[in-house]
């Protein structure tokens, strides 16, 4: 007799890996609904702002817990669902924190020193974190960011964007 | 509209001035949809003071041009960078980037060009024939029904998602809370904004689609090394004959279900692309199957969300409702003027009505004069080598987010969203369902509030409001359908 709901040679702590995005809905449906608890559900017969956002915390509780017994019991979901695994020829292992970080660096610069020389900081991690190692090539892409910047600055965004530094 | 009427508004319409309004308004849009960030709702915005000295109806042809070019651009940046230039260009990049990858970016451009100008000739002429019926159809559904069929049209988003459906229902649900941030429409008070003024307005669109495409999908994919540095083009840029065939159908189907969705107050262009998308999934596909890069995943949704786009017209020309932001705009840009969306417009101005219909016609055409002899250039944008577009993407996606409002705050929202993104992917969660949730989210809360206040709290109306209850079965006996085939799928292999 088969057992349809029994992954049979799965150690616990494969099981529990498994579980791990389950478990991280529910925690996450648990924040959420920690914060709509700060909002009455009703008024009365009446709809309050809290209904909607206590249903939608509860289906994620709900779903994240199924999800991770389904994965403990059946073990872990496709690889197709997309966790980054870094093992491709051309894998950049640090592109996350270069890519955030230009990000993080442009919101930095641009109140202080302007959109322009922003996109130049920010190009630099991002570049390298894509994986350009040519020192020419690096130049050329933030020289051409820096030109579409003021082009599309001057001609398609308004006048209040902060293209320069406030002097 | 008779025959007269349309000659009255071609005539009209081909005035030199409106023409070049018309084009004008085609290639903005073009723009403004290939940069993602930029959207046409808030180009219109920008816009509208230049309307005051205009002419009403040169005023009206230039920003729907603008909003239908943005359609069009919109999927090409959808299908090239997996970057959505506008929301209903979601559903496209799901199969428009796969091909992209596989060197057929041309063929996919132009397969969108197509099916969104069959959709909109057809849906322009739909609309001028069949205005004031389909007006009287979106009023015979009730808020009950509207809830039934945005739970169906999310139900169908997780089910159609990349990955397995469970995680993606609980994803869409994360997003429908995202889009609850804001100030409270019916009580008009702020909620969960933790005291920050700029969360009042809620969280936009924009960062959150740029922080989870634009960075997230961006890092997955030099992470994985799974996309490659250059992609080899396909030699034949334009659809072959076997990409025709493959689209055709769906863009027929596309059309007919953008054409009644876009009718329907409160659903999207997004709404309508999902549902051609979901409807496509239970037809078998000529070329391969849905969610690999199949022609049917570009021309359906293609199709539906410029039928959507054109259809969205009829509620805010037959009963003064604007369907979405951008209609929202358009009816102020009307009022402006002094003219009234609403029952009497179609009578009180037929003829700018008539060329408001025969612009449709012209601006579609000449949006693929513009858009099919570049599908090739545009798709040459791949040759460039993967690590010299990212730096491009970045930058672009930057200048988008703080461009929108012209806010610090957004670009640090992006960078929220990129590293929650990022945190997803780490735990094998694809993250797209949330973008649909978010968007769809508040027009379900919306519904459903009404709904629940005019049965005094019984939710036992959604079982009986025939479109609610047909919709929640549907869900039903579909996901336990999916759920035995999953248990039998096991079983076998045990």
């Amino acid at each position: 007799m088969p057992r349809p709901f029994a992954a049979p040679s799965l150690p616990f702590s494969a099981r529990l890996r498994a579980a791990v995005p389950g478990l991280a809905l529910t925690a996450m449906g648990a924040g959420m609904a920690m914060v709509a608890a700060g909002q009455p559900a009703w008024f009365g017969a009446d709809v309050g702002p809290g209904l909607m956002a206590r249903l939608v915390a509860t289906g994620v509780i709900v779903l994240g817990a199924l999800w991770a017994l389904w994965s403990a019991l059946m073990g872990p979901a496709r690889a197709e669902a997309g966790c980054a695994t870094g093992d491709g020829a051309d894998a950049q292992r640090f592109s996350a924190p270069a890519l955030l970080g230009a990000v993080l660096i442009f919101a930095l610069v641009v109140p202080w020193l302007g959109m322009v020389a922003a996109v130049a900081l920010a190009a630099v991690p991002a570049a390298l974190g894509a994986g350009e190692r040519e020192p020419r090539a690096l130049a050329l892409t933030v020289g051409l960011l820096v030109a579409l910047t003021i082009a599309v600055g001057l001609t398609v965004l308004p006048p209040t964007a902060p293209l320069w530094p406030e002097l | 509209m008779d025959l007269a009427a349309w000659a009255a508004g071609f005539a009209l319409a081909l005035t030199p001035e409106n023409l070049l309004l018309c084009l004008l308004g085609a290639l903005l849009g073009t723009l403004i949809g290939v940069l993602p960030g930029i959207g046409p709702a808030a180009t219109l915005a920008l816009l509208l003071p230049l309307t005051f000295t205009m002419e009403p109806t040169g005023a009206i042809i230039l920003m729907a041009a603008i909003y239908y070019g943005a359609q069009y651009g919109g999927s090409t940046t959808a299908i090239l960078l997996n970057v959505p230039g506008e929301c209903s260009g979601v559903v496209t990049a799901m199969d428009g980037h796969k091909l992209a990858l596989m060197g057929r970016a041309g063929p996919a451009i132009a397969v969108a060009a197509l099916a969104s100008l069959f959709a909109g000739l057809a849906t322009a002429i739909m609309v001028a024939t069949l205005s004031v019926p389909l007006s009287a159809m979106t009023t015979a559904i009730a808020p009950a029904g509207l809830v039934g069929l945005i739970a169906l049209g999310l139900f169908a988003a997780a089910v159609m998602s990349p990955g397995p459906a469970l995680p993606a229902l609980a994803l869409i649900l994360i997003g429908a809370g995202l889009g609850l941030v804001g100030t409270d429409l019916a009580g008009g008070m702020p909620r969960f904004t933790f005291g920050i003024p700029e969360l009042r307005d809620g969280i936009g669109f924009v960062p959150l689609v740029m922080g989870i495409f634009g960075l997230a999908e961006l890092i997955r994919a030099l992470e994985t090394g799974g996309r490659p540095q250059r992609i080899a083009l396909a030699r034949w840029p334009w659809p072959t004959r076997a990409d025709i065939a493959a689209s055709w159908l769906p863009t027929l189907r596309g059309t007919g279900v953008g054409a009644v969705l876009g009718v329907l107050p409160g659903a999207s262009t997004l709404l309508a692309a999902l549902a051609a998308r979901g409807l496509e999934s239970s037809f078998a596909t000529r070329d391969r199957p849905l969610g690999t890069g199949a022609m049917a995943g570009v021309a359906a949704p293609e199709a539906a969300n410029n039928a959507a786009a054109q259809s969205a017209l009829v509620p805010l020309l037959t009963l003064g409702l604007p369907a979405s932001p951008v209609m929202a705009v358009l009816a102020g840009a009307l009022m402006i003027h002094a003219i009234m969306p609403g029952p009497g417009f179609i009578a009180q101005q037929p003829q700018m009505f008539g060329a408001l219909m025969a612009s449709l016609v012209l601006g579609n055409l000449i949006l693929v004069v513009l858009n099919l002899p570049f599908a090739g250039v545009w798709a040459s944008l791949l040759r460039v080598p993967f690590r010299r577009l990212v730096p491009l993407i970045v930058v672009i996606s930057l200048i988008g987010v703080h461009s929108v409002q012209n806010s610090m705050f957004d670009v640090w929202l992006m960078l929220g969203f990129g590293l929650f993104g990022w945190l997803l992917l780490r735990l094998g969660l694809e993250p797209t369902p949330l973008v649909l949730g978010f968007i769809l989210g508040p027009a379900f809360e919306e519904y459903l509030r009404r709904t629940l206040l005019f049965s005094r709290g019984d939710a036992g109306v959604l079982l009986s409001d025939p479109v609610s209850a047909t919709c929640l079965a549907l869900i039903a006996l579909s996901g336990a359908w999916m759920a035995w085939r999953r248990w039998r799928q096991r079983s076998q292999l045990a």
